[in-house]
């Protein structure tokens, strides 16, 4: 056998081309299925972990995926708003604890998010810099939006905006008071501010000069929230009618969930509550489907290379027939000749099988955040 | 040394036979088998290396009886009793000289491969002056020196017979002599047979022994094209 396996490798050795792009097309055989696999599987996971840490979300009535997608995901801002007095209709139950969400607007291209600092207790988020946002005008920024801005603490970000708060065309300015710990969530790509600040960017409160009567020049709101002015800052207007885009809902028990549910089946809701667990469920279904069909084609490929691969050995075979019959001549059995071949295929699928291994966990370490990195 | 007795031989499809009353090559002897193209010369030779079988009669080499073993014992007696040489040399393209004059060692379990064969090959090699050549991969070898490792590989396991199948068919006239006198000093210095297998008249001309092989055909000789191999 070490005889066969030395002729073999001086053979490979020798032919390096051909030997290289074997070696290739089966490493790729192998390869791209597997990490196909592993990447949706492992983006299955992560993307459903998510919804299954938020037990229910109330919004307006539609899509119930793209309230998901809006208020779990921050996928793009939204523009179905409820009234704040959602929240006290499920807090008054004592069903359940209620978390505000408002993601009408952005800054610098990232998702600004109203809520309150219970939010951050019930996803859990740290701060690696910082403080969480204890006045008017403050924010906190996710890990990624950090990094990619290079935001550093007391800086301002611009809401952009147009409708919202400005004072000769130039938007709020919001503070930065601290930066999230990276979590590899959507929340690494958001900014946190408080519920009020967003309510004051969509012109429902303003600060002014004390005394000025609206309308004056004296009542020319600030651009910026300061120590200074931030108690001249007021909201006209009953609350429980400002907006809010999202409720996320973390009901006490069980019963608690069953009964929140049961509550809003009525046509005349215009709200709807729904299960981000099961919504994804279902897009994933669609997702394994497009995989499906995707791993159909690449098994086609994969034939297709495997039959070239086959078409290769035969003609390497075919060329090297009377090297064989020479071997037979001087006395090789069969046997050898066929132990020579298969050392041949055995140490091209050996190599091509290690570099798939080493390619698909490659890929598993590094992929989601290549993907990331040419998805952004 | 080798002996045909009574011997019948046909290819399956083609009709072409050899049939031999009683052919003798003796110890040491030195013999050329002659013949026009197609007429039977190789296939007489493959007979004796026990490459075919012989259809009836025995077929006797080094005192075994060729006829009565196997696929198997024939390859295992040919490796380690007769050196082969063939036409077109033979050697494998991806191999260095050292590797494709050691082959013999690498294909059979009938043969070792230790450090006392490493040692004869280069000896070999030496005695045939392509000593220098040992790293070297065939392709970058002239024809000369491309025979004369055929020849190191023929005679590197010290065979009892040598066969050659036209040695110097595709070599010029002073290539030809010098891979003949190789072979034949290897012959003169262990005692062994050499049977060659030749329709060129120098070559001819070099041995006192001649066997006119056209005599044993029973059909008419076809040419090459014919699908003869012999």
């Amino acid at each position: 056998m070490a005889d066969s396996l030395y002729l073999a490798w001086q053979y490979l050795t020798h032919h390096r081309r051909v030997t290289i792009l074997l070696i290739a097309a089966i490493t790729l055989t192998l390869y791209l299925p597997a990490s196909l696999q592993l990447i949706v599987v492992s983006a299955e996971r992560h993307f459903r972990s998510r919804a299954d840490s938020t037990p229910l979300v109330i919004g307006r009535r539609g899509s119930p995926l793209q309230l998901v997608l809006q208020s779990v995901y921050f996928e793009k801002p939204s523009r179905d708003v409820i009234r704040f007095e959602q929240a006290g209709r499920v807090e008054d139950q004592k069903l359940a604890r209620v978390i505000p969400l408002h993601t009408v607007f952005t800054a610098r291209d990232h998702q600004v998010v109203g809520t309150t600092p219970e939010y951050f207790h019930a996803r859990n988020s740290r701060l690696s810099v910082g403080r969480t946002p204890e006045m008017l005008g403050e924010c906190v920024v996710g890990a990624s939006v950090a990094d990619r801005l290079d935001i550093q603490l007391e800086e301002k970000i611009p809401v952009a905006t147009t409708s919202a708060f400005v004072l000769a065309n130039v938007p709020l300015r919001m503070k930065v008071v601290g930066i999230l710990e990276a979590t590899e969530t959507p929340d690494d790509d958001a900014i946190f501010t408080d519920l009020e600040t967003c309510w004051v960017i969509a012109g429902l409160g303003h600060g002014h000069q004390a005394d000025a009567k609206h309308g004056s020049v004296e009542a020319t709101p600030y651009t910026d929230i300061t120590v200074d002015n931030v108690d001249r800052f007021h909201f006209h207007g009953d609350r429980d009618e400002f907006p809010i885009t999202a409720l996320l809902v973390i009901p006490f028990n069980d019963k608690a969930e069953t009964l929140l549910q049961g509550q809003y089946f009525s046509p005349d809701e215009t709200v709807q509550i729904v299960r981000p667990s099961e919504v994804i469920d279902s897009l994933l279904a669609k997702v394994v489907m497009v995989k499906s069909y995707l791993l159909v084609a690449i098994a086609l490929v994969l034939l297709v290379t495997l039959i070239m691969i086959g078409l290769v050995i035969s003609l390497s075979v075919r060329l090297r027939r009377s090297e064989m019959i020479t071997m037979r001549k001087m006395g090789c059995s069969r046997y050898t000749i066929a132990s020579v071949l298969g050392c041949q295929m055995t140490v091209i699928f050996i190599i091509s099988a290690t570099l798939a291994v080493l390619l698909t966990f490659a890929t598993n370490q590094f992929g989601p955040n290549v993907i990331r990195l040419l998805t952004t | 040394m080798i002996e045909f007795k009574d011997v019948r031989f046909a290819y399956p499809k083609s009709g072409f036979s050899l049939e031999i009353d009683q052919l003798s090559v003796l110890d040491g002897q030195q013999v050329c088998w002659v013949g026009p193209s197609g007429c039977g010369k190789t296939t007489l030779l493959h007979l004796a290396a026990g490459i075919y079988a012989a259809n009836e009669g025995a077929v006797r080499t080094c005192g075994v009886e060729l006829t009565e073993l196997g696929d198997a014992g024939r390859r295992d007696f040919r490796i380690a009793n007769l050196g082969l040489v063939f036409q077109d040399f033979a050697l494998l393209d991806y191999l260095s000289v050292l590797d494709n004059i050691l082959l013999p060692y690498r294909i059979s379990r009938a043969l070792r491969l230790d450090n006392e064969m490493r040692k004869r090959s280069i000896k070999v090699a030496t005695e045939v002056g392509i000593d220098a050549l040992l790293g070297r991969t065939t392709s970058e070898l002239s024809q000369g020196e491309r025979q004369r490792v055929a020849i190191c590989r023929a005679i590197v396991t010290r065979p009892k017979i040598l066969l050659a199948d036209e040695p110097t068919a595709n070599l010029d006239s002073d290539t030809a002599a010098r891979v003949l006198c190789a072979l034949q000093s290897y012959a003169e210095k262990h005692g062994s047979a050499l049977v060659i297998v030749s329709h060129d008249h120098d070559t001819i001309s070099r041995f006192d022994v001649k066997t006119d092989v056209s005599i044993f055909r029973t059909q008419t000789c076809l040419d090459a094209a014919g699908g003869l191999d012999g």
